[in-house]
């Protein structure tokens, strides 16, 4: 070997690119998630999304969503403290192309704290179900947009199931695509 | 695509636009199958308190009191949406027999006389009678109370906070079953269903014929979701009522009506003049205003004893 040096150097190359072209195929977006229910609360907090090939080749993202209203409706007020844990399972149509129309379906738990035993018989958490659509936007290659309206499958009346979960949101995220996950 | 295609395309697009709109116009204007027999929705049946005033406000029963009516305390008792002065008549009548307080039942603006009123009532209409009976009292000089229930809750609370009355001479205010978080979510859609849902029938019980409203339009609905809504974010935000008020909430833990979350807002957002917490009470019932017992289908032996119990709870507070 005439020349070690530029054969690491091929080798460490060629590496970097083998490892560029996979993390490619890993997606890792987070940022914001602002959600309102409509005729009630709006409950925001952080936004993350996860693609990889083997993930259905990309076709499925999943996704969660810590949304609380203490950094909405009730941020440094009298309102009532509501906190959201949610998992997604979401595809992006045209995944492609810059507007990404999309489908989403939540899962996980809506709880809140009340602040007195008065309202120990109160129901305080629920099971959340919902499903959403909408469009994503792919604003350049480090941002994206996401709009969508969706359904709460599970609210309640205060007496029969959790009274914070009303049945119609809408949502705004603008998430940052890190792009890269190790692990190749 | 052709210039064909597009015309084509375009004149679905206008003529599916115009079915829609004229499909919500005319079901926004249909009217509900009204008895007018028996139906307070109706043009024959109205609450009583329109032709006899003097049998339910304190204003008019006693147009020129005198210091020893003065000397008693005078209760406005205020009711919920969609009913009639019926819903405190049964207060009246417990409170009657002590022989030291008076009661003044106002009827709501749009309330006890026919659909089309209240169809066009907005939440304003409905407080009216409130404020001007207040100020009527007021100006007698009377020790003015007050206890409502349901939607008269954020009526009442709305017309303290923005000073639409002078609450210099209020004592108690009592809030049995308040909506401020209603427990129907839907209600939230009324505004973008309303004209495909001009009014939703309610299931009556066979004592309420005649006394509550049978058929709520939408417009009525909406404004009960506008007046509720707004309270709620006044809630959130926080407020005092004035020195000298002292509040006391009741609220049913199993209420089809109003969220109890309705009590959580108020207790958080609500506090006397000098910072205190109000008092709540979390009422063990299934009943939407359990104080009120009379033209129910049923309802238990508990349900009677808490209806006495706070009564007298309401009296002790007043006297």
């Amino acid at each position: 070997m005439k020349n070690p040096l530029l054969l690491i150097l091929g080798f460490a190359l060629s590496s970097a690119q083998i490892h560029a072209q996979m993390a490619k195929n890993y997606n890792l977006n987070a940022g914001i998630r602002v959600q309102k229910s409509i005729g009630f609360y709006c409950n925001n907090g952080v936004a993350a999304e996860f693609s990889s090939p083997h993930l259905f080749n990309q076709k499925l993202t999943l996704g969660m969503n810590l949304l609380s209203s203490r950094l909405g409706s009730a941020f440094l007020n009298h309102g009532i403290a509501y906190h959201e844990i949610q998992i997604s399972a979401l595809h992006y149509f045209r995944s492609a192309k810059r507007i990404q129309p999309l489908v989403r379906l939540n899962t996980g738990l809506a709880f809140s704290r009340y602040g007195s035993s008065v309202f120990r018989d109160i129901p305080a958490s629920s099971l959340l179900l919902s499903a959403e659509t909408g469009v994503g936007m792919d604003m350049n290659k480090q941002l994206k947009f996401s709009f969508s309206a969706g359904y709460n499958a599970i609210t309640g009346n205060g007496t029969r199931g959790f009274g914070m979960v009303w049945p119609i949101f809408v949502q705004f995220s603008a998430l940052y695509r890190f792009g890269i996950v190790t692990g190749v | 695509m052709c210039q064909r295609q597009k015309r084509v395309i375009q004149s679905l697009c206008v003529t599916l636009f115009l079915c829609l709109s004229l499909g919500s116009c005319g079901k926004a204007d249909k009217m509900p199958p009204i008895d007018n027999n028996k139906d307070l929705d109706g043009k024959l049946v109205n609450d009583s308190s329109l032709s006899f005033p003097q049998n339910y406000l304190l204003s008019a029963a006693v147009p020129v009191p005198s210091a020893g009516d003065l000397a008693k305390p005078a209760v406005i008792l205020v009711h919920g949406f969609s009913a009639t002065t019926f819903e405190w008549l049964e207060f009246r009548d417990w409170v009657k027999t002590k022989g030291d307080v008076h009661t003044s039942l106002v009827l709501l603006g749009g309330h006890g006389r026919d659909y089309a009123d209240f169809k066009k009532a907005t939440w304003q209409d409905w407080q009216q009678p409130i404020i001007d009976e207040y100020q009527k009292l007021q100006n007698f000089g009377y020790k003015i109370h007050i206890v409502a229930s349901s939607t008269g809750c954020p009526l009442v609370l709305n017309m303290l906070r923005e000073n639409k009355v002078n609450p210099a001479l209020l004592n108690q205010l009592i809030l049995i079953d308040p909506i401020i978080i209603p427990a129907n979510k839907q209600l939230s859609l009324i505004p973008a269903l309303g004209a495909a849902l001009p009014y939703t029938e309610t299931e009556m019980e066979k004592g309420e014929d005649g006394f509550w409203y049978k058929y709520r339009p939408a417009e009525a609905l909406q404004q009960l979701e506008k007046l509720a809504r707004r309270e709620r974010k006044a809630l959130e935000t926080g407020y005092t009522l004035n020195e000298g008020i002292s509040v006391k909430v009741y609220k049913s833990i199993k209420d089809a009506a109003v969220d109890p979350l309705s009590a959580v807002q108020l207790r958080k957002g609500l506090r006397h003049a000098k910072g205190s917490e109000i008092e709540v009470e979390m009422v063990e019932s299934n009943l939407h205003v359990f104080t009120r017992l009379r033209g129910r289908n049923s309802f238990t032996s508990e349900d009677s004893a808490t209806q006495v119990r706070v009564f007298q709870e309401i009296y002790n507070r007043v006297k």
